[in-house]
């Protein structure tokens, strides 16, 4: 007959299967027994069905299968000691069962009567719990020792002795319930540890394997520890915690040490560790090197700083967690030197939570937390070991540096850490970057403003990878030109959070963001000069505004220095960007802006500074015709609503428009431009038009003479245009303009000239060679008929429109 | 009933660091169903969060806009209306009514949408509506002193179009309807 071979699992899988046979066979023969009252033949068969459990052939998987069904069986038993009249005392029933043949059965079988014994009262429980835990030296294998203790455990767990317990008094006190369950965990702990060099050392891995599917048993002693109710703080501190860890750090197994650890800070309750802080983490330091004492460590900071926030007013103030931490990590580290980087630093990490969650008032917490970070860092890379760049390592010096600013929410807080510059230097470009746009968001999201010179220069500090070129950045070609932008965009948004109600802090302010900005070349200037020039011009308005409403006094001579002094600033700023030529429509605007300012503020020679250099960079650098109407355009509707200029200047600058006006290349743009320099003419302040509403001319500019030389102009070069769709579109736009100087009461345009050109454009539309189905001829034809539909709407109400005929 | 945010002159970041935080909240994605802009948002980013809140987007050219390619005026129809779209730098005088009377001819709109002042602004011509939403951030402007953050949204249904204008004043939103009726 062929024997199959079997793999390891179903080998188990068939002996189990071979010895719950027998305990099944043995229990119901033990519970026919026990129904027929014949309880010494029911014990020979219990201790046969126990005696499987002395097998050496089971995994602790299959023994922990095994071991559930013989339990099961013998709580038959039990029910049966304590409920039937079987006529026998419980010490003699207890004196019986110790002639069991093998010293396993006998055991299980004394537990099982012993707890009966305790149930019964007829003896003090502490005496017999002290037998039993005793007599279980009897077996010193670990397998079947760790069960044996732990059905004990088991049976024992509701009959100790407690404060409230029915056990306690004659049965003796939560102290004599303590030394029972310390006993058993101590001999089990034994127990386990052995495990660990029993064999062949090639089989050790499995042997560890086997060992933490087993530890629980061990563990659950010090859950039985925390169930008592009689331990309070001081038995804790004085009784059980010194004992427990007397266990854990003699029995010097790594894996005892790390998994006891655990469960002791999980098992019991947080005022009990927050007692015991000071002993626990000593303890810490002492275990083995391979034991992970960060993990443990994290997991109590973080139990505490929940307890902490849950319950603040339960932390007595002569505890300082915060500081029994730092200095115990502090040891541990040191005792450590081969611990890896990025374990000591998610453990600053922990402690940096802890102090943001208990201490949120104390800064110099945080600051401790970091410059130790710091100065670990620093003595590595004196080392010339670059631990620090790798991934996890990273991920956490990224967590020191972002979870203040998350917890924060407030820069200026974060301003205050003296070592959190520091911090920044052991990261990659990359990841600096990434730290500097974080804090940068959070500005903006949190709309937090930056109002002394050094906060902002401290903070101009902090984002010094976007401010300027670093000595480590790629090369620019490998940087994608929309994320630039965009950073920069961001940098230049943080420049509206900078405000101060004192004027002189905020020039400050201003010139140091501009020194900083002008540091990070033409690239980033042209993002984030644009705001600071606005800012500027602002502020400047605004101290105008105060004097002028009573909010702020200040005499003549020093407003005159004031205004001159920002002005200075505006323009050495726009000036910085005039180099970049491809920037030159913006430094025109730019010009302009300042221009509307200088003249609101009545600083007449500024003003026509700044209209100067908008006019030079107009002949100098913008050459596209297209470009150049469209500058043309801003320039003469800014000109418009400046008031400033005496008559002889304003004649110099319009007369200078005028001129650019007639140097454009193509006759459509000449014209339109040439009836724009007329409303130059025609200022008034019964206009309707909003803007000028705020800011009064001063001067009202009522010249119906030029207003017509200008119309005359633009007519005649329209006359001129070629194209016929160009031409009549002319047409009708000055058409348009007279009649805005109709309605605007200007008595510029005769009455006839209205009809002639109308007469005009309608011979142009009706012309060979105008195609009426084109797209261009049809806007224009619509543009016509809606001005001819309003001027006759405007005959009924308008006496100024009354002479008019339209066909 | 369809929606129309008409918002603009954002100016960020040159003039603002971001929308009112008090506007952020009432502007929820796909409530609205255009959105209208005259123009000097400054950035791509600020046009990339219009585009977050509808899809039908509308921008022209303003004298301060990063992107070039915007149009210098737009005409959107939107059910019974013919809307035009103008920054307003290009018109002179600035914000005359008269003038921008004369682009409405011109573009042959119902309703004719400017900027530019930075101050809120509607009033009807000859049955012609024009609308100035002023600017969202309340982005200082050399041409007026207090710039109160302010956009419009637009309902229009059939032949009335009705107006809201949000204005922040404070820490409050104030809202106000104006309401139009196109002359057929």
């Amino acid at each position: 007959m062929a024997t199959t071979q079997l793999t390891a699992e179903e080998e188990q899988e068939k002996l189990m299967e071979q010895a719950k046979g027998v305990v099944n066979t043995e229990a119901f023969h033990m519970k026919r027994c026990l129904d027929n009252a014949k309880l010494m033949d029911a014990l020979k068969h219990a201790s046969n069905m126990i005696s499987e459990l002395r097998t050496s052939l089971l995994s602790p998987k299959t023994y922990y299968s095994l071991y559930m069904t013989v339990f099961d069986h013998l709580r038959h038993l039990e029910i049966y000691l304590y409920e039937e009249k079987h006529g026998k005392k419980m010490s003699e029933l207890y004196e019986l069962v110790q002639y069991a043949g093998n010293i396993l059965p006998r055991l299980y079988l004394l537990a099982t009567v012993g707890s009966v014994y305790i149930k019964s009262n007829e003896a003090p429980a502490k005496d017999v719990l002290r037998d039993l835990v005793e007599m279980c030296r009897g077996v010193q294998h670990p397998t079947r020792g760790l069960f044996l203790r732990n059905y004990l455990s088991e049976m024992t767990k509701d009959k100790l002795p407690d404060s409230g317990s029915p056990y306690e008094g004659k049965g003796g006190d939560v102290k004599d319930g303590l030394d029972f369950i310390l006993l058993n965990f101590t001999e089990m702990n034994k127990l386990w540890v052995r495990m660990q060099h029993q064999g062949p050392v090639r089989d050790k891995e499995r042997r560890e394997n086997e060992r933490l599917e087993l530890r629980i048993l061990v563990g659950k002693n010090l859950s039985r520890m925390s169930q008592l109710e009689g331990i309070d703080v001081a038995m804790y501190t004085e009784s059980v915690l010194p004992r427990v860890l007397e266990q854990i750090i003699n029995c010097k197994d790594r894996i005892a040490q790390q998994y006891l650890m655990e469960v002791l800070i999980q098992v019991f309750p947080d005022e009990f560790h927050l007692a015991t802080l000071e002993q626990v983490l000593a303890a810490c330091g002492q275990l083995l090197t391979g034991v992970d004492v960060k993990a443990i460590i994290v997991s109590l900071i973080d139990r505490l700083a929940q307890f902490a926030v849950k319950s603040p007013d339960t932390i007595p103030n002569e505890v300082d967690i915060f500081n029994t931490f730092f200095l115990h990590v502090g040891k541990v580290i040191d005792q450590r030197p081969n611990m890896e980087v990025h374990d000591v630093l998610s453990l600053e990490v922990s402690l940096l939570n802890l102090s943001l969650k208990c201490y949120p008032q104390k800064l110099e917490y945080v600051d401790k937390v970091i410059g130790f970070c710091v100065s670990y860092l620093s003595g590595l890379k004196s080392k010339e070991t670059t631990d620090y760049t790798k991934p996890v390592a990273v991920k956490q010096i990224v967590n020191l540096l972002t979870v203040p600013i998350d917890n924060y929410k407030n820069v200026l807080t974060l301003l205050k850490i003296s070592a959190y510059p520091q911090l920044q230097e052991y990261l990659s470009y990359t990841t600096r970057k990434k730290v500097s746009v974080d804090l940068v968001k959070n500005v903006i999201e949190n709309g937090t403003i930056i109002g002394e010179p050094d906060q902002a220069e401290k903070f101009l500090a902090l984002i010094q990878t976007l401010i300027e070129d670093s000595p480590d950045q790629p090369d620019r070609s490998d940087v994608d030109p929309e994320d630039f932008q965009e950073e920069q965009n961001m940098v230049a948004s943080v420049v509206n959070m900078f405000d101060n109600d004192d004027p002189g802090k905020l020039y400050k302010i201003y010139l140091t963001a501009r020194k900083a900005f002008i540091a990070g070349g033409q690239d980033r200037m042209k993002h984030t000069l644009f705001p600071l020039i606005f800012r500027a011009l602002r502020l400047v308005t605004k101290i105008k505004d105060q004097r002028s409403d009573g909010t702020l006094t200040l005499d003549d001579d020093d407003w005159g220095k004031i205004g001159k002094k920002l002005f200075q600033f505006v323009h050495d700023t726009i000036s910085q960007l005039k180099e970049n030529k491809e920037l030159c429509e913006w430094t025109l605007r730019l010009f302009l802006q300042a221009s509307q300012s200088a003249s609101y503020c009545d600083f007449e020679t500024i003003a026509y500074e700044f209209i100067t250099q908008a006019f030079t960079i107009y002949e100098e650098d913008i050459a596209e015709s297209k470009q150049q109407f469209n500058a043309l355009i801003i320039i003469l509707s800014t000109l418009r609503t400046l008031s400033c200029f005496s008559d002889e200047n304003n004649d110099t600058l319009v007369g200078k428009s005028a001129q650019y006006c007639k140097k454009l290349l193509k006759k459509p743009d000449q014209s339109r431009a040439a009836s724009l320099v007329s409303h130059l003419f025609w200022i008034t302040n019964t206009s309707s038009s909003s803007s000028s509403s705020q800011q009064q001319h001063k001067q009202e500019r009522r010249d119906e003479t030029r207003v017509f030389e200008c119309l005359q102009m633009s007519l005649k070069i329209a006359g001129g245009i070629m194209d016929a769709g160009q031409k009549t579109n002319a047409f009708v736009e000055i058409l348009n303009e007279y009649i805005y100087y109709l309605d605007t009461k200007c008595g510029t345009v005769p009455p006839s000239h209205i009809p002639t050109l109308i007469q005009l454009i309608n011979t142009n539309l009706s012309a060979k060679e105008v195609d009426p189905n084109s797209p261009e001829i049809i806007a224009i034809n619509t543009y016509y008929q809606n001005t001819l539909k309003y001027i006759q709407q405007k005959k009924e109400s308008d006496s100024a429109y009354a002479h008019l005929s339209v066909q | 009933m369809v929606l129309i945010l008409v918002v603009g002159d954002t100016h960020i970041p040159h003039r603002a660091h971001d929308l009112p935080s008090r506007f952020k909240k009432l502007l929820v994605p796909g409530r609205i169903q255009h959105i209208l802009s005259p123009g000097n948002l400054c950035t791509k980013e600020t046009h990339d969060y219009l585009k977050s809140l509808a899809s039908d987007v509308h921008i022209v050219r303003g004298d301060f806009d990063e992107n070039t390619t915007y149009p210098e005026t737009k005409v959107v129809t939107i059910g019974a209306f013919k809307i035009g779209l103008c920054h307003g730098h290009q018109i002179v005088p600035w914000g005359d009514h008269q003038s921008l009377s004369s682009l409405q001819r011109q573009l042959d709109v119902d309703i004719l949408i400017t900027g530019h002042t930075h101050k809120f602004e509607e009033f009807e011509i000859n049955g012609k509506f024009f609308i100035n939403p002023g600017s969202a951030t309340g982005a200082f402007s050399p041409l007026s002193n207090d710039v109160v953050p302010s956009f419009v949204l637009i309902d229009i249904q059939n032949t009335q179009a009705t107006t809201y204008v949000y204005q922040l004043q404070g820490e409050d939103v104030k809202v106000e309807k104006i309401e139009f009726k196109k002359t057929l």
